[in-house]
């Protein structure tokens, strides 16, 4: 299966608070083949819940609220969710162009294949997944957990049978910058975990920003990949 | 949430149930106490996710008339409040779910009867190639002579990998081994059944370590320690766990029939003394 599943997941516990809607960012970067979800951690009081809502909607993506120690459970739950959805809506999309109807649309007991069919892709898919992960100062006491989550995602995901990277991307970065690269595309635990040590906090909430140079990455990195070719 | 006494009406198969009221609520749907057109006590699961109900009744169906199984008899799609929804319609299942008798204890011969159970169902399963991965307190009914199991979403085939599971009972969470199935995976979700009803709580991951409840358990229970502080380890077979628990068993059974026999003959002895002096 030469396919490649992009995703990108954002997890916050505040709201953007400059560079304008980060719902908008998550539009226009769903344009370019990328779905983007979002997890809110409640365990603060400065969550916006409407924006987790709006990212993973107009991202085509999924989303959860949790708390902060469920949250390795969340994302995995999301990121499987996020994949069985796009495969989904992919599936959704040729049987529309073939029989003129949807999956909706068929009769349920004609679908139990095509389910079957949407499994065996989300088991063989090549997915790469960035976790963009707020690091404003609100999030101080939650970066221990927060990294052994992504630890735990990486650890789920390995046992699918299909090839898996996750990057880390920090926003804000430090200095002026929006975000900063904690880890660049890896399926190698030690590596990430070696990697993650780097996340530390710091100043606002640039939602928008981040998602927007999340899907540059995206971009660099498949640019990488025909240089080598 | 759908008010008692709607009539839902499926959009393919056209049968139709009347709501009598909500049973329970997962993660992926709801479950609802209804009647048929014949006046037949059922239940059904309506959600959303056509993927997880489609793939439910899939396993429902290839598991047809097996006695800790509920039926399967209906799979359609009907519309609320302008959204599409995906519907399954399974036997209605009397008696409490396990969460119940977490909070209202239940005997040690109870408590190893269902592990008992347990291990014969998952075996079972096994042996048609399909793994529960989602093996909770909620998930399991007790009536008075058996149990049964109620929610198969969960449940994979050999190769795949888990997606849906539940941290308390999910080896991976409590940094056990991987999140993948074969028989300690499964064995570990038994264990954790077990301890939660032995000591009649919950326990999450991630606040404690799986050394705290086996401390517990210890203090507590230590006659039935070794099967599941053996369980709880996550590397377990179910065969060789099966067995340790029924020895166990025995062996506090054996103990107590010595007991009463010690008992009884001294009783019998005092007995005898008086009768001898009167």
């Amino acid at each position: 299966m030469s396919m490649i599943l992009k995703q990108i997941i954002v997890i916050t516990d505040g709201k953007s608070n400059v560079g304008g809607n980060p719902a908008d960012a998550a539009r226009d970067v769903r344009k370019l083949g990328i779905t983007v979800s979002a997890i809110g951690i409640s365990d603060g009081d400065n969550l916006s819940y409407n924006e987790i809502v709006n990212i993973a909607k107009n991202g085509g993506g999924t989303y959860d609220i949790t708390t902060i120690d469920k949250l390795g459970y969340s994302m995995t739950m999301v990121t499987q969710k996020t994949m069985n959805k796009t495969l989904q809506d992919k599936v959704n999309l040729e049987l529309k162009n073939i029989l003129g109807k949807d999956l909706n649309e068929l009769n349920p007991f004609i679908r139990i294949q095509i389910v079957d069919y949407i499994e065996k892709l989300s088991e063989d898919i090549f997915l790469k997944c960035i976790i963009l992960i707020d690091v404003s100062q609100s999030m101080k006491n939650k970066l221990e957990n927060a990294k052994s989550s992504v630890l735990e995602l990486l650890k789920s995901i390995k046992e699918r049978k299909g090839k898996n990277e996750i990057a880390i991307i920090a926003f804000p970065g430090e200095g002026y910058k929006h975000t900063d690269i904690i880890s660049d595309f890896t399926s190698n635990l030690l590596e990430l975990e070696r990697n993650l040590k780097k996340l530390k906090t710091s100043g606002n909430t640039p939602t928008t920003f981040a998602i927007k140079e999340a899907a540059e990455f995206f971009e660099k990195n498949l640019e990488g990949v025909k240089y080598i070719l | 949430m759908i008010k008692p006494g709607c009539l839902i009406i499926g959009l393919y198969n056209k049968n139709s149930y009347r709501i009598i009221n909500l049973i329970g609520r997962g993660n992926i749907g709801e479950v609802y106490k209804i009647e048929d057109e014949n006046g037949n006590i059922k239940a059904l699961k309506i959600s959303r996710d056509l993927i997880s109900i489609t793939k439910e009744y899939k396993v429902l169906s290839k598991l047809k008339y097996e006695k800790f199984i509920p039926n399967v008899f209906d799979l359609d799609d009907t519309i609320l409040y302008n959204t599409i929804y995906h519907y399954i319609v399974i036997e209605y299942i009397e008696g409490k779910n396990l969460s119940y008798y977490i909070k209202h204890k239940i005997n040690f011969h109870q408590i190893i009867f269902i592990a008992n159970f347990l291990c014969d169902f998952l075996m079972y399963l096994s042996n048609k190639n399909l793994y529960y991965t989602d093996l909770k307190p909620e998930n399991i009914i007790l009536q008075k002579e058996s149990c049964y199991i109620v929610d198969f979403g969960s449940v994979i085939e050999s190769g795949e990998s888990i997606k849906e599971f539940t941290p308390a009972y999910d080896r991976a969470s409590w940094g056990m081994g991987k999140r993948a199935i074969d028989s300690g995976y499964m064995v570990f979700q038994i264990a954790m059944i077990m301890a939660n009803l032995l000591l009649g709580k919950v326990y999450e991951p991630h606040k404690l370590s799986i050394n705290y409840i086996r401390k517990e358990i210890k203090i507590k229970f230590p006659n039935s320690y070794y099967a599941i502080f053996k369980g709880l380890n996550g590397d377990y077979t179910i065969a060789q766990f099966k067995r340790d628990l029924l020895f166990k068993e025995n062996f506090i059974f054996q103990q107590r029939l010595n007991y009463a026999m010690i008992i009884s003959g001294l009783i019998f002895l005092i007995l005898l003394n008086i009768a001898l002096r009167g």
